[in-house]
């Protein structure tokens, strides 16, 4: 049972998160990056896919964490271990790696509302990504529209006429959202 | 007949089809907007019960908003990313510099002993090779209880119990180059300014030109205030009178997406001068952190500059 200091300790990690606290970032990274990259590492991974799990873990606490009905259950490294490895398990299946090690025990309390956050997590990803594959003209105007920029601001910005940035915004959505709905990966989140 | 294209369908055809994927398209902007009213509601909703592909597209319009505009995580994320690049394991040959270079001391010392007095104790019965304790950076056969419930109360990290102390390890500042800084939630970049940063000017009838602040630099405080200069010079043409602004904000996505700027510095110009010196000096209450300064058309809204100084 943990005692009163560690879940205190524990309760400031997940509060540290949540304000972006540089101290307890850094102390986090100290602590348990290691750890979580031998995990990865041990089951057909790199040290660099382990650095990008770990970080994908912090940022599904963070949303996690974010939720009225979350309650640290456990102590914070094991949350975090069991979220780091839920994701790393995902990677390797779509990836067809082998699973060396990891055994099926160990899984997040919460797991539905973790996978909940991983499916949402990689949906903005896949958003994200297609928006980029946008040509130079159509990225501009939509990274602004979704900024909260003004049509006005934006057709001032790029020398056009509002009419003709409202058709392009237009024109751009639609082909955003062709690009994502053909994508594999979106069929497969669905 | 009309003309056919390669496909064997008519251009009308084409057209017509295009049409009604636009009207689909108008339709769906419209209802996320909230503008679809009485009967064009009622029809539109019933599609969406009836045809769950037309379902699926507006979900996605839907989600655009919800993945595509600016979130509280992204901050988080770029702090991540440099904490990762900060606290990533040192390449193998790094990692085990200082064990090689005591083990290569530690041979040095016995063979020096045994030299001096060969009839002493033998090298077997000296301390093993530090190469052969715990790596640095990897706890060697964590056990399983370690892995899912582990002692968090000390600072240092948490260590196997079986393994010998692991040899001194290199400071991680020594790795780092000479001039950068931790990053603090105060200092985290503001992705959303960065990727516009520097003279974004394409007004022909103006050339803006600021030296100071430069891209970086840094204020220092003194009683919790800075002595802020802004220089510049700003050319444009005659009778194209412009009120500009400077505003300073913090790296906080929130304020600026609020307008929330933590001060403002009208710069009125006009008349028949082409040429602007800006000289303008004054003192700030500003805590540690990131900050941009942003030069603006005062009436259009149009980003004539961003540009990132410090205050520490």
């Amino acid at each position: 049972m943990a005692s009163t200091s560690t879940k205190n300790l524990d309760h400031q990690y997940i509060t540290g998160i949540l304000n972006h606290d540089k101290k307890i970032l850094e102390k986090i990274y100290r602590e348990y990056l290691s750890k979580i990259t031998t995990m990865v590492k041990r089951n057909n991974g790199s040290a660099d896919e382990a650095k990008d799990i770990f970080q994908e873990a912090i940022i599904i606490i963070f949303r996690r964490a974010k939720e009225a009905d979350f309650e640290l259950t456990q102590t914070f490294y094991s949350y975090l271990y069991a979220v780091a490895r839920f994701l790393w398990l995902r990677q390797l299946k779509k990836k067809h790696r082998q699973v060396v090690e990891l055994d099926s025990s160990n899984t997040p309390e919460d797991e539905q509302d973790i996978v909940k956050e991983i499916e949402e997590r990689e949906q903005k990803k896949l958003f994200r990504e297609k928006l980029e594959e946008l040509g130079e003209e159509c990225k501009k105007v939509l990274k602004q529209f979704f900024l909260g920029i003004p049509l006005k601001k934006i057709a001032i910005d790029l020398n056009y006429t509002e009419n003709y940035i409202k058709k392009k915004k237009f024109n751009c959505k639609e082909a955003l959202v062709k690009k994502i709905r053909s994508d594999r990966r979106f069929k497969e989140l669905q | 007949m009309g003309q056919f294209n390669a496909v064997g369908f008519s251009n009308s055809h084409h057209s017509k089809t295009m049409e009604k994927e636009n009207t689909k398209y108008q339709d769906i902007e419209r209802y996320l907007a909230g503008d679809l009213q009485g009967e064009d509601l009622a029809k539109f909703e019933g599609k969406l019960v009836a045809d769950r592909d037309f379902a699926a597209e507006v979900q996605v319009n839907k989600d655009l908003y919800r993945f595509l505009e600016p979130a509280e995580e992204d901050q988080l994320e770029v702090q991540l990313k440099v904490m990762g690049e900060k606290y990533a394991p040192p390449p193998i040959y790094s990692r085990y510099k200082w064990g090689i270079r005591l083990g290569i001391a530690l041979l040095v010392i016995l063979l020096v002993r045994w030299l001096w007095n060969p009839a002493s104790d033998s090298p077997t019965t000296a301390e093993p090779s530090p190469i052969e304790k715990t790596a640095p950076n990897e706890p060697m056969q964590p056990s399983e209880e370690e892995q899912f419930s582990p002692t968090i109360e000390e600072e240092k990290p948490t260590e196997s119990p079986s393994s010998p102390t692991p040899p001194p390890r290199p400071e991680r500042k020594e790795q780092k180059p000479a001039n950068s800084r931790p990053i603090a939630a105060n200092f985290a970049p503001n992705a959303l300014l960065e990727a516009e940063m520097g003279n974004l000017s394409r007004s022909l009838s103006l050339t803006l030109e600021i030296q100071q602040p430069h891209r970086d630099q840094v204020f220092s405080r003194s009683d919790g205030k800075i002595d802020f200069s802004l220089e510049g010079n700003i050319k444009f043409e005659s009778g194209s009178d412009q009120t500009l602004q400077a505003l300073i904000f913090t790296n906080k996505q929130e304020d600026y997406e609020s307008y929330q700027a933590r001060h403002t510095i009208p710069l009125e110009l006009g008349g028949e001068t082409k040429e602007f010196p800006i000289n303008y000096q004054t003192t700030l209450a500003l805590s540690e952190g990131l900050y941009y300064l942003i030069i603006e058309n005062a009436d259009s809204g149009e980003v004539h500059l961003i540009e990132r100084f410090r205050v520490e």
